[in-house]
C-alpha cells in the first residue's frame, strides 16, 4: 500500500524537522529568560487549538506559489504547497505544540542544581544544555517525538489544503481512506487503512516507552 | 448549581428545535450549479415567502447521503445516473454545459499535450467521469501527477491556487474564477452529454421543482453559462 508507506515517510521527516526547533523552544519556555516567552509559548500552542483547516489555510497563503514564502521557495526549486514537503510541513505543525509540550515537561523534570553545579564548576550555559540538560530530558524528548509523529500520522486538515491530494506523493492514510469513502466497495480497503494507522500509532508507543525503559536503566547503571 | 443545570437543560431544549422551520425546501445540488441556483433560489423566495436551504457538494457525495437517508426534497445531480439508487417522485432533463481545461493566469502560454500535472476530480464525480471519457477518447495520457479535488470547485481552486498546472472543469466554473483562463474546450461529441436532472424527492418540494423549468429560472441559468437541454435530443437518447 502506497499511502502507507507514505504516511511513515511523512510522519518521520516531520518528526525529525520539528525536532531542532522543538527542543530550542521548550528549553527557551522551560529555562530561557530572555523577553516575549509568554507570547512565544502562545503561538507555538496555536495548532494545538486552531482548527486544522485554519492552519492548512494560514499554511497555503504562505506557502502557495504566489504566497509570501512560496515564491522563493519555487525558484530555490523546493516548493511546498502540493508537493510531498506541503504535508511534511502540514504534520510538522500541527504536531509541534504535542512536541514542545513533552519536552519542556521533561526539561522542567530536569534537577535544577545539577544545571547550577556545571555552571559553578566553569561550564557555559551552551555546554551545561548539551551535558546535562538535554541527556537528562532524553525520555520526554523520544515520547514527544512518538506523539509528534503519531498526531502527524492522522494529520488531515490541514494537509488536504496545502498539499492536497496526490497519490503517491501527498495522499497519507487518512486522505486515502477519505477517497475511498467516496468510491463504491472501498471497504475492505479502508480496513486495511484503518489497522495500518492503529498497529503504527501503537509501534510508535511501544517504541518510546521501549527506549524510556532502557534509557531509564542505563541512568540507574550510572548513579 | 440548580441554575446551572436548568440553563444547560434549556440550552439542550432549545437546540433540540432545528433552526430552519418545516416549511424550509432543502435543496441539493452539484456544486457546479452554486451560483446559478443560488439565485434561483433567492427569487423564487422572493416570490413565494418561502425559506430554503442550499447544499452544494460533488454529486457522488450528495448522492451517498441521500441514499444514506439525508432529508432533502430536491437533488440536482450533474449526472442522471446517480438518480437510479434513489426513489424519485418525479424528475426532468433540466441543463447542459461544456467541458473545458483551465489553466491559471499565471502560466505562460504552453502546449497542452505537455502537461505535466492535472487536476482533476475522481472518477465517481460527473466531471471527473466526463474528464476521463474525454481524455480518452481524444487519445490524451493522464500525466502522472494527478492533484485530486473533492468536487469541481476544489479543482478550480487547485489550479487557481498553483497547485497543478491544469485542470478539466466546466465552462461555467471557469467563468466564475479571474485567476484562471480556458485554455481549450472539449468537443461535445467527445464525452456522454453532461446532464443536469433535476429530482423530486419529497412531496413539499414540488412548487421549487415546477420553478426551475420557468422561463425566468432557465434565464437566470443562462445567464450563468448553462446550456438549455434540447428537448428532443433527449428523446432520441
Amino acid at each position: 500500500m502506497e499511502s502507507i508507506r507514505l504516511s511513515l515517510t511523512v510522519g518521520l521527516s516531520a518528526t525529525l524537522l520539528s525536532l531542532p526547533p522543538a527542543v530550542a523552544v521548550a528549553w527557551y519556555l522551560e529555562r530561557g529568560r530572555g523577553p516575549g516567552r509568554g507570547f512565544l509559548q502562545t503561538v507555538v500552542m496555536l495548532p494545538l487549538v486552531l482548527p486544522p483547516v485554519v492552519v492548512g489555510y494560514l499554511l497555503l497563503k504562505l506557502f502557495s506559489p504566489r504566497g509570501l514564502l512560496g515564491g522563493v521557495l519555487d525558484r530555490c526549486g523546493t516548493p511546498v504547497a502540493f508537493h510531498w514537503l506541503g504535508a511534511v510541513v502540514a504534520a510538522a505543525v500541527v504536531g509541534f505544540p504535542l512536541f514542545v509540550l513533552m519536552i519542556a515537561l521533561a526539561m522542567k523534570g530536569v534537577e535544577p542544581r545539577l544545571e547550577v553545579i556545571a555552571r559553578l564548576l566553569g561550564r557555559s550555559r551552551w555546554r551545561t544544555f548539551w551535558s546535562v540538560t538535554l541527556p537528562l530530558s532524553w525520555p520526554g524528548i523520544l515520547s514527544g517525538a512518538a506523539i509528534a509523529f503519531a498526531r502527524g500520522l492522522g494529520e488531515f486538515g490541514a494537509t488536504i489544503i496545502l498539499a492536497g491530494r496526490i497519490p503517491g506523493e501527498t495522499e497519507t492514510i487518512p486522505l486515502s481512506i477519505y477517497a475511498e469513502l467516496e468510491s463504491s466497495g472501498g471497504e475492505t480497503r479502508i480496513g486495511t487503512l484503518v489497522l495500518a494507522s492503529i498497529a503504527l500509532c501503537i509501534l510508535g508507543v511501544l517504541l518510546a516507552r521501549g527506549l524510556d525503559r532502557w534509557h531509564r536503566r542505563r541512568l540507574e547503571l550510572l548513579r | 448549581m440548580r441554575t446551572i443545570f436548568t440553563c444547560i437543560l434549556l440550552a439542550i431544549l432549545g437546540c433540540r428545535k432545528s433552526p430552519s422551520s418545516p416549511d424550509t425546501i432543502v435543496l441539493y445540488a452539484a456544486s457546479s450549479l452554486k451560483e446559478c441556483v443560488t439565485e434561483i433560489a433567492r427569487e423564487w423566495s422572493r416570490r413565494t415567502g418561502r425559506p430554503y436551504r442550499l447544499q452544494f457538494e460533488a454529486t457522488s457525495t450528495l448522492g451517498r447521503q441521500i441514499h444514506e437517508g439525508a432529508p432533502a426534497h430536491l437533488f440536482l445531480p450533474a449526472a442522471s445516473e446517480w438518480l437510479d439508487p434513489i426513489p424519485t417522485l418525479d424528475r426532468y432533463d433540466w441543463l447542459s454545459n461544456r467541458l473545458v481545461v483551465v489553466v491559471s493566469l499565471h502560466e505562460p502560454e504552453m502546449d497542452l499535450g505537455a502537461i505535466t500535472s492535472l487536476a482533476l476530480t475522481n472518477e465517481h464525480v460527473p466531471s471527473g467521469k466526463y474528464a476521463r471519457q474525454t481524455l480518452s477518447n481524444m487519445g490524451w495520457r493522464i500525466p502522472d501527477r494527478v492533484l485530486y479535488g473533492h468536487n469541481v470547485r476544489d479543482v478550480l481552486s487547485k489550479v487557481s491556487h498553483g497547485g497543478a498546472q491544469a485542470g478539466i472543469v466546466y465552462a461555467t466554473d471557469a467563468a466564475i474564477d479571474p485567476n484562471v483562463r480556458v485554455a481549450y474546450t472539449f468537443p461535445q461529441e467527445s464525452h456522454d452529454r453532461i446532464l443536469y436532472s433535476v429530482a423530486l424527492l419529497q412531496v413539499d418540494g414540488r412548487s421549487f421543482f415546477d420553478a426551475l423549468q420557468t422561463s425566468w429560472a432557465v434565464e437566470i441559468a443562462q445567464g450563468h453559462g448553462f446550456l438549455t437541454w434540447n428537448r428532443s435530443d433527449s428523446l432520441l437518447r
